[in-house]
């Protein structure tokens, strides 16, 4: 694998729901270890942008390369896709039946087959490096927001992908568990972590992102360097969203 | 704290054992007083009643597993995208929990007896069996319902994370959905297994109509308590005796039920209980 194919290529990627157009044809490119910022108005589209990367929603038309390999094309399995994409929810979405360790191996146990002993080994190291050993048997409802967000970063990272998704990672945050989970991204993206972050967090955009796409109405409307973007956008339209969510 | 929680539990359950007893025993006491009490036809009565309860329990055990296997693809079915598997199972749950258990027995032994008799075959035995399967149906009409609701219960954010995490159709319905919608369906589940044990009943209608309509000597059972109980005060008896060993049966059942509740519990999946 030489580095001469970005880690994502979308090119004109097109979702419509019903009679709602939801992408009219957007493409972005992400390299290796880069971090790109998702940011746009509600209704924008980058969810199912991010959805139809990993393939948990197929797009129209367009195509996606994910490493050098086209995932849209019919005979690749979108489970193999999203071994190597991995997502990370809103709302956390961590199996609510299973302890915190078993949500983490729950890929290396039932896709890879690792048997349970040493997939048990591979997820406390992983909660270790989210900063939650003493939260390995826990349930899921007994956990903090900030907690269970980390123990689904580490579920993301257990089947060893090349990308992780992030949808709105601490929207449905109480503040006060907001930066704990931006750390661990932050560290995750300093590790070389390719990442594609839909959010509202300026902070950590300027900070760790390295490229913006301003996404309105289903189109890329401005992208470029995240420092660029957000403190000199070109666009009219621009200017005014990020002041807003500047405050 | 765990100490103090279980020997609570124990005292609750021999509470509960004890007040069971006395109201037992405050049964019969009454029955006593009011006259109901007649030791030669106790003798005669007894026995038959334990092998009245005896084919309740061979029924139960037939019924429950059939509707309960049948019961789960049928909320499957109905709970999946598949428009054909969606109609059909529609179709039978509608006609099955639309139509009186009596219906659907009598129709077994009119219509589906005569089909399915192999020659020189116990008509009363065929009999049980075809009635026990109309009520199977029956009740896998109701548990098709309620698996149904246990699968719509778990949220689609589930759905998505199983995909998201590669796992396959087949492994999210049995690492991610299954689970939840079982634990969800248990206590509907018990309530339907009481139903079952009780509904059974009606196959002694069965036991009648073969007295007066199989030609061999199939329905000695029923043959031999249906006199007994033709006096008032005697009857009486055998009917609160009958309740009392329905009564146990489904006791012990819900019990169980119960206990693999306990068992299975997880926080933050409990909201059905």
């Amino acid at each position: 694998m030489s580095s001469s194919h970005p880690m994502i290529k979308a090119e004109n990627i097109h979702k419509s729901y019903d009679s709602l157009r939801v992408l009219k044809g957007v493409s972005l490119s992400v390299d290796k270890g880069d971090v790109l910022v998702i940011v746009g108005p509600s209704g924008s589209g980058k969810s199912t942008l991010l959805r139809c990367i990993n393939l948990l929603v197929y797009p129209d038309s367009g195509s996606i390369w994910i490493d050098g390999i086209l995932t849209t094309h019919h005979e690749v399995r979108p489970e193999w896709v999203r071994e190597k994409v991995a997502m990370v929810f809103q709302s956390f979405n961590l199996f609510s039946h299973l302890r915190a360790v078993d949500n983490v191996t729950l890929g290396l146990r039932k896709i890879k087959g690792i048997n349970p002993e040493e997939a048990r080994e591979a997820g406390i190291h992983l909660l270790k490096s989210v900063g939650l050993e003493d939260k390995i048997d826990e349930y899921p409802a007994n956990l903090s927001g900030g907690q269970q967000q980390r123990v689904a970063i580490a579920r993301a990272l257990a089947m060893n992908p090349k990308v992780v998704l992030f949808d709105e990672p601490t929207s449905a945050l109480d503040p006060e568990f907001i930066s704990e989970v931006l750390d661990v991204m932050t560290r995750l993206a300093n590790e070389g972590m390719t990442m594609i972050v839909v959010t509202h967090e300026i902070g950590f955009a300027k900070g760790v992102a390295d490229h913006l796409v301003f996404l309105e109405g289903g189109r890329v409307l401005e992208e470029g360097g995240a420092r660029e973007v957000i403190e000199s956008p070109r666009r009219r339209r621009t200017q005014e969203f990020m002041s807003k969510i500047l405050g | 704290m765990f100490g103090w929680v279980r020997s609570r539990a124990l005292y609750v359950e021999i509470a509960r054992f004890l007040v069971l007893i006395a109201v037992i025993l405050g049964v019969i006491w009454l029955l006593g007083s009011l006259g109901h009490l007649d030791l030669p036809f106790i003798i005669t009565v007894l026995p038959l009643i334990f092998q009245g309860a005896a084919i309740t329990l061979a029924a139960t055990a037939f019924i429950l597993p059939v509707a309960l296997g049948v019961g789960f693809l049928v909320g499957w079915a109905r709970f999946s995208r598949n428009p054909l598997a969606y109609w059909v199972t529609t179709l039978f749950v509608e006609i099955f929990r639309g139509t009186p258990q009596l219906v659907l027995v009598l129709a077994a032994f009119f219509i589906g007896l005569p089909l399915v008799a192999p020659a020189g075959a116990n008509p009363q035995v065929l009999a049980f069996w075809v009635g026990s399967f109309a009520l199977a149906l029956h009740s896998a009409a109701y548990q098709g319902e309620i698996f149904r609701a246990g699968f719509q219960s778990v949220p689609t954010g589930q759905i998505e994370a199983a995909h998201a995490v590669g796992l396959d159709s087949w492994q999210t319905m049995k690492e991610v959905i299954l689970p939840q919608a079982f634990r969800v369906s248990l206590p509907p589940l018990g309530n339907e297994f009481a139903n079952v044990v009780k509904d059974s009943s009606i196959l002694g209608f069965l036991g009648v109509l073969c007295i007066v309509l199989c030609s061999r000597d199939l329905a000695g059972w029923g043959r031999q308590i249906a006199p007994l109980t033709f006096n008032v005060n005697t009857a009486v008896f055998s009917w609160v005796v009958i309740a009392i060993v329905y009564f146990i049966i489904i006791y012990v059942m819900s019990t169980i039920m119960l206990a693999v509740e306990r068992r299975l519990r997880v926080p933050g999946l409990e909201a059905a209980l």
